[in-house]
């Protein structure tokens, strides 16, 4: 009998950290968000979904970078958190309280 | 990134020659460093949290890119990339996609300063130096009054 193999957490993780890593070494030379975002390793985050939350919230605090895109993408929220604010700092700010608040950070 | 990883992804520069005149950053992008700004990232993509003048269009059309330096910065567009005493140009690159890709500001010398996405800023002899699969070609050149002493 085949066996299913479960996703765990730590294997989540690991496949987070390559994607990651791999789309900021294939993007170094891109300046704007939306090419940034279009490439494959950066869609295969936000198809995993809710799971990868927590650790684009830790990824976004502790070497920043451009994870707004992906957190729009895929939390959603009826309200933006970034909403009113001016700057990357204050935006990325309000992302991570909206992931605190919501137990993803 | 290493000389090697920047001729990797511009085999051009091998001929047209270049030199890497800054560190590593990912505190602002081509487009914040054509306009001067070292401080933060210009970026149209509203979601991007990053900055953009208010009533300039929030796309990656070329027209955009025109309206943020002929309304936002007073230039206005000219025929080519030849340096003209006293004038200042930006070269706008536009990909195959018709997306805007990078931004180069001309020095008084007449050689070109970009900012690599998240890696250097270099100091290019030639526009051709940086065509290639990712950033396209020049899509247009603008030109202002270069600010300062004029000669």
């Amino acid at each position: 009998m085949a066996q299913v193999e479960q996703e765990t957490p730590g294997t989540l993780e690991q496949e987070f950290n390559e994607l990651a890593r791999q789309w900021r070494r294939e993007t170094g030379i891109m300046s704007l968000i939306r090419q940034k975002a279009m490439h494959p390793a950066y869609q295969k985050i936000i198809g995993m979904g809710r799971d990868a939350l927590p650790f684009i919230f830790l990824e976004l605090r502790n070497r920043g970078g451009d994870w707004l895109w992906a957190l729009e993408s895929i939390a959603r929220p009826k309200v933006d958190p970034a909403q009113g604010t001016t700057n990357f700092h204050d935006a990325a700010a309000a992302w991570l309280k909206w992931g605190e608040e919501n137990g993803y950070a | 990134m290493p000389g090697d990883t920047i001729e990797s992804e511009f085999p051009r520069f091998r001929q047209a020659g270049y030199s890497i005149t800054s560190p590593e950053s990912d505190d602002y992008n081509c487009i914040a460093w054509a306009a001067g700004d070292t401080a933060r990232k210009w970026d149209p993509d509203p979601t991007s949290g990053r900055y953009w003048p208010e009533g300039v269009p929030r796309t990656l059309d070329v027209e955009s890119f025109i309206q943020l330096f002929t309304n936002k910065g007073g230039y206005s567009p000219c025929d080519g990339d030849a340096l003209e005493q006293g004038f200042e140009k930006i070269a706008i690159f536009m990909s195959l996609g018709q997306e805007v890709t990078h931004a180069a500001r001309q020095l008084a010398s007449g050689a070109w300063t970009s900012k690599l996405g998240d890696w250097e800023d270099i100091e290019h002899n030639s526009l051709a130096g940086l065509e290639s699969s990712f950033y396209g070609r020049v899509a247009i050149i603008l030109k202002r009054p270069r600010l300062g002493k004029v000669a």
